[in-house]
């Protein structure tokens, strides 16, 4: 809010500048879930407050979001897409630029046009709020932190770590001061039924700060650390379950005999094959709520598909990370859609201004996903024209290091 | 390749048929078999390994040994 109104950003240019930020945000931190959270909860209510069209600025996040995802070097969607085709992740990523930023033009200049033509809401009047802090953007810094650590060559979860026990020590600092409404049972809590142990714990010092007496049936664990933590567990049996899935698929030959009537029927030719492969991804994105998931599962059929007709690594990546980023925000039942979604339930209790009737319907953000679309599109006119495409004879991908 | 030309690598609009010259060397992914040939599909240029000993999906590095333009088809060795 404060930055929004040093730059004096209006509710008409809000959307496109919010697309850039977030989109920076992505590339930086390498999460398209994180980000949409962290935009939804900071900078959709400040859009609102200055009269923005809120399902015009959710497509925004959600579009800055994917080309994140897309391009960030520690996404994990890049590194799927790396890994699996056999190509190093810095060559991926460069040569994935010329395709983010193909779509990132337009869909920048789309969000301006429809940023100065869709109706906006009256700016929330009443709400008090008129400025916000300079010192909000020191929430700034851990993400720095990480984007730092992480050029400088130092290990992703190293990396990451530094940024939460920086966000951990501002957060609380803060809190402290009396900023934010932030302790360091936010962070980290368990919740214990009394007993004289418990009690002494309780009231002993630093300990204390990260236990809680509470009736016995409200036992547990709590805290954005641990509920973090937590948010992750479904990916990880799903991704678990999908390449059990994959292999079972493969050992009992139904892989080889889809991939065989692929190329005997669809992909006869080199363009067919592109297009097979983009719309391929597509689908399975579309279908799988989780997009790195669906990426881990069709990512098989690329590869094989992709270098029957001597594509290099770089490309098929391009091809099989282009389109799960994009379909992974688009639709209703999307993880990020639904990560969005899920933070924009919460505004209600955080903002008295804030009412239910504000909160975007996932169903009515997909049209306006602006860089989404428009990735598909680069990727769909790529495969017809060859624009990008390129051959193991043109340029061998170098070896995967992995992360 | 610096760091700049890997971002440029692949700007153009590649042909769906790229072509080659005989004594051009080049790896390649071994993509089928026709009995005692290797058969190398790159986009929808085909050569053809007489008497090769490859399987498909083996990376090898070849020399094309003759080549015809208008048909996009050609012969190659292994090297």
């Amino acid at each position: 809010m404060w930055a929004a109104n040093a730059a004096e950003v209006g509710a008409a240019l809000f959307p496109a500048v919010t697309f850039l930020l977030a989109g920076l945000l992505a590339t930086g931190i390498g999460t398209g879930y994180g980000t949409t959270i962290a935009f939804v909860t900071l900078v959709f209510p400040a859009g609102l407050l200055l009269g923005t069209n809120p399902i015009l600025l959710f497509g925004a996040i959600l579009s800055g979001a994917v080309f994140g995802d897309n391009l960030a070097p520690v996404s994990d969607t890049t590194i799927v897409s790396a890994v699996t085709q056999d190509a190093d992740i810095g060559g991926v990523v460069a040569s994935r630029v010329k395709y983010a930023v193909a779509a990132a033009v337009p869909a920048f200049a789309a969000f301006l046009i429809a940023g100065a033509t869709m109706t906006t809401t009256d700016p929330a009047a009443g709400s008090g709020v008129t400025a916000g802090a300079a010192w909000g953007l020191l929430h700034l810094i851990p993400v720095a932190i990480v984007i730092g650590t992480a050029i400088r060559g130092r290990h992703i979860v190293e990396a990451v770590s530094w940024g939460l026990f920086t966000a951990f020590v501002l957060n609380v600092m803060l809190g402290y001061f009396d900023l934010v409404d932030v302790g360091v049972s936010d962070v980290l809590v368990f919740m214990a039924p009394e007993s004289g142990l418990v009690t002494a714990l309780d009231t002993a010092p630093l300990i204390g700060a990260v236990i809680e007496t509470v009736p016995a049936g409200e036992a547990g664990v709590g805290g954005s650390l641990y509920n973090g933590a937590v948010g992750f567990f479904p990916l990880i049996v799903l991704t678990l379950l999908i390449v059990a899935g994959a292999q079972i698929m493969r050992q009992g030959g139904g892989f080889e005999a889809l991939q065989r009537w692929l190329l005997d029927t669809v992909a006869t030719t080199v363009r067919r094959a592109e297009v097979t492969m983009v719309l391929g991804t597509a689908m399975v994105n579309a279908m799988v709520t989780i997009n790195t998931a669906a990426e881990i599962a069709i990512a098989p059929y690329i590869r094989t598909l992709g270098r029957r007709f001597n594509i290099n690594g770089y490309r098929r990546a391009n091809i099989l990370d282009a389109n799960t980023s994009a379909l992974g925000y688009i639709f209703p039942w999307g993880g990020g859609v639904l990560a969005g979604y899920s933070a924009m339930q919460t505004l209600p209790d955080e903002y008295g201004w804030f009412t239910v009737d504000m909160v975007v319907n996932p169903a009515a953000v997909f049209p306006y996903v602006f860089h989404g679309w428009f990735l598909v599109a680069v990727f769909l006119i790529a495969a017809v024209t060859g624009f990008g495409r390129e051959y193991v004879s043109d340029r061998e991908s170098e070896e995967v290091s992995r992360v | 390749m610096s760091r700049f030309d890997a971002f440029l690598a692949g700007f153009e609009f590649r042909t769906a048929t790229p072509q080659y010259e005989p004594g051009d060397e080049l790896p390649v992914i071994i993509t089928g078999r026709d009995g005692d040939d290797a058969l190398v599909r790159i986009g929808d240029t085909r050569l053809r390994l007489p008497d090769t000993d490859v399987a498909v999906d083996d990376e090898v590095r070849i020399r094309v040994t003759a080549f015809d333009a208008d048909d996009a088809t050609g012969e190659a060795e292994l090297l």
